[in-house]
């Protein structure tokens, strides 16, 4: 401290001239909420790396389809379970070989028995390797674990199938882009639902009060005790599985969590001083909920938006995986990752590349959702 | 209290009420019969027959009322396509498997997220924290059927430390247990980091401190008890996780449990073990969420249930 003192002369210093108008002039640049929230979310790591890979897929999902001449349900038997090919990432294992595990009495005898059972000529066997020696419980045959190079082994020299193709031969990678869009339709469908009925319904209850919000309370209190599965069941039950059936049971029981906070937040702001004043000036009720109330409580409905979002996207995978959302031949991250289950022991591409789509997909909108909560909720800074 | 127990009650009955109204007219909406597979090779008489045994001969009305009084005795009918038998039977007989599963992952997956919870906030900042956020975004964020099938491909597959599927015993429990824990996990783990920072940051652990109480003491006799009254919350979202969970995870390890039954007894348009089910499932989750906003009263006096709690 004493060797500093002695660096900083007194002349360095100069006394400001103080004038009664700038003493109340801000020194620093104003900062309107929204560039404070932008400021505090571009800190947070976590959650620009998630809208970077939501950009990402939202764009994968928008391109990836048109780029490659395969159509989605476009079936062709003579390509049918194909690992995934990509020229010039073949060091990447995306070299279109394909292994199976084979058994016979002896290494050779499993390896013909392969060659014959999957249709393979001999030629384009790559590689073999015994897994198991002959035991008492496996009939004393081996078990040779067979890599082949398939692409040409079917003729199909000239394809390629960046993410391989399924049991009808269909391109795993125009698929898995569409079922993309599909969960992210869902995801918007559900956002648009909270934003537009939760908010709504929120904020008229809130705001008139009394028996209405009663009334309204009541409605949401029963709602919010159906399980959102049952509602889905039932509207499958009524309509046919598919997209149809998920939309309405979104729109029966999506928005009831965000009419609750919407219709906390009115009620706490409806007595402030900035509602009568713009009562007094004569705004009528919609004006005020509309443009005075609702504007303040944006943050939070963004937020609630964007948890809303991923947890409406797991919903329709999960109502496909287990076979009561889309059908075939529509592609869904669920029905394609339902579908891979019947056999990724022997196709893993085939759960893989999907299951890593969807997991990256409610990974990007979590901790983008987690980002945007600490820097839009001022409660929440730490 | 005691009006405010009564008054939710009443609209639980309410909801359950609505609920059992709604799917039974909209089971009566859908066109066919459960009989469809079988009505060409029937005669009328034969048919007729069928249709009076199941009480589907009567105008619907009569049907309505028979079905919600034979719900309240607990009936929930016969069901067409289990060999005949009654329905409340059937449930009774599937739910062990279900709840065995439900209640190993809720117990086991809530104290780890407990404890993540509570190591994070003590640790806060630091790569312990870090490494519990991480995990609790990959729980909330990885649907459990995806997770399933990692645990069968990888444990069960390539290492062959348990059963693939099937359930034959304590060790075909793990790999179930395990992807249906990963969601209370994240979910504990997440709100009593949040808890305990709050907990932690109060005056009350302040003067303990002051006091000179040594410091496990304070966390586990001071901060844990008091940031563990919130958590009683996220038991509504978890039991759901957990049924919606059991649905997949039975049809992944083929476990013959409740859920296995419901999606197969939807794929087979049987009707009254559908309404069973649905009846089932609403019954549980309206009573999980009754108990614990009546637990939270009990447990946290400062919160006075009569009171608007919004």
């Amino acid at each position: 401290m004493a060797n500093n003192d002695k660096k900083i002369s007194k002349d360095q210093f100069q006394p400001i001239e103080l004038s009664a108008d700038k003493g109340e002039e801000l020194s620093r640049p104003e900062i309107s909420y929204w560039k404070d929230a932008w400021i505090r979310l571009r800190k947070n790591k976590g959650a620009i790396t998630g809208l970077i890979v939501l950009i990402f897929i939202v764009f994968m999902a928008l391109v990836g389809p048109i780029m490659n001449e395969y159509a989605f349900d476009e079936d062709n038997y003579e390509a049918t379970n194909l690992p995934p090919r990509v020229e010039g990432l073949e060091w990447l294992g995306l070299n279109g070989h394909q292994s199976w595990e084979v058994q016979g009495e002896t290494p050779e005898a499993a390896i013909e028995n392969g060659l014959t059972g999957y249709e393979v000529d001999e030629q384009y066997l790559i590689s073999s390797e015994i897994v198991e020696e002959p035991t008492e419980e496996n009939n004393n045959y081996y078990t040779v674990e067979m890599t082949v190079d398939i692409y040409p082994a079917k003729g199909l020299q000239e394809e390629n199938y960046w993410f391989g193709t399924d049991k009808f031969g269909r391109d795993l990678w125009t698929r898995i882009w569409k079922g993309t869009q599909i969960s992210l339709y869902i995801g918007l469908l559900a956002a648009l639902i909270d934003m537009v009925i939760g908010v709504i319904y929120g904020g008229v209850s809130g705001y008139y009060g009394g028996r209405i919000d009663n009334f309204m309370q009541r409605i949401i209190e029963i709602l919010t005790g159906i399980p959102n599965l049952v509602v889905v069941i039932l509207a499958i039950i009524v309509l046919d599985p598919g997209i149809l059936a998920i939309t309405i049971a979104l729109t029966i029981t999506g928005w009831t969590g965000m009419a609750r906070i919407v219709r906390g937040q009115v009620l706490k702001l409806k007595n402030q001083e900035f509602v009568l004043a713009a009562r007094t000036l004569g705004s009528n009720d919609t004006r005020i909920l509309m443009k005075h109330l609702i504007p303040n409580v944006t943050g939070m409905i963004i937020i609630n938006t964007m948890f809303t979002i991923p947890s409406a996207i797991f919903f329709e995978a999960f109502l496909s995986f287990i076979g009561l959302g889309l059908q075939a031949p529509i592609a869904s991250l669920g029905t394609l990752i339902d579908s891979a289950f019947d056999s990724y022991r022997t196709y893993p591409y085939m759960l893989v590349y999907p299951a890593i789509i969807i997991s990256l997909l409610m990974i990007g909108f979590n901790i983008l959702a987690d980002g945007l909560r600490d820097a839009l909720d001022p409660k929440m800074r730490k | 209290m005691g009006k405010y127990v009564l008054q939710r009650i009443a609209y639980m009955l309410v909801t359950l009420f609505i609920i059992a109204t709604a799917t039974f007219f909209l089971m009566k909406l859908l066109p066919g019969s459960p009989f469809n597979s079988v009505a060409s090779k029937l005669s009328d008489e034969q048919m007729a027959i069928l249709l009076s045994r199941y009480g589907l001969d009567e105008p619907i009305p009569v049907q309505y009322f028979k079905y919600i009084a034979g719900m309240i005795q607990g009936d929930l009918g016969i069901s067409f396509q289990f060999n005949n038998r009654e329905v409340t039977d059937l449930i009774t007989s599937r739910i062990g498997p279900s709840a065995q599963l439900g209640a190993q992952a809720m117990v086991i997956g809530s104290i780890i997220g407990i404890f993540v919870g509570m190591a994070a906030a003590i640790r806060h900042n630091s790569w312990v924290d870090y490494t519990a956020n991480f995990v609790s975004i990959i729980g909330i964020s990885i649907p459990s059927f995806v997770f399933a099938g990692l645990l069968q491909y990888y444990l069960a597959g390539e290492l062959s430390l348990f059963p693939t599927a099937f359930w034959d015993g304590p060790e075909y429990t793990v790999l179930p247990t395990l992807a249906l824990m990963i969601f209370p996990l994240a979910i504990c783990a997440r709100f009593m980091r949040t808890e305990m920072m709050e907990v932690l940051g109060s005056d009350y652990i302040e003067l303990a401190r002051a006091k000179g109480v040594n410091n496990s003491a304070i966390m586990f006799k001071h901060a844990m008890r008091n940031a563990l009254v919130p958590v009683i919350t996220v038991m509504g979202p978890m039991t759901v996780s957990l049924m919606t969970g059991t649905l997949v995870i039975e049809q992944i390890f083929v476990i013959p449990g409740l859920g296995e039954q419901f999606v197969s007894s939807i794929n087979s348009n049987d009707y009254p073990m559908i309404m069973g089910t649905t009846m089932f499932y609403s019954i549980l989750f309206i009573s999980v969420i009754l108990i614990v906003d009546l637990l939270y009263g009990v447990i946290d006096p400062r919160i006075r249930v009569s009171g608007g709690k919004d």
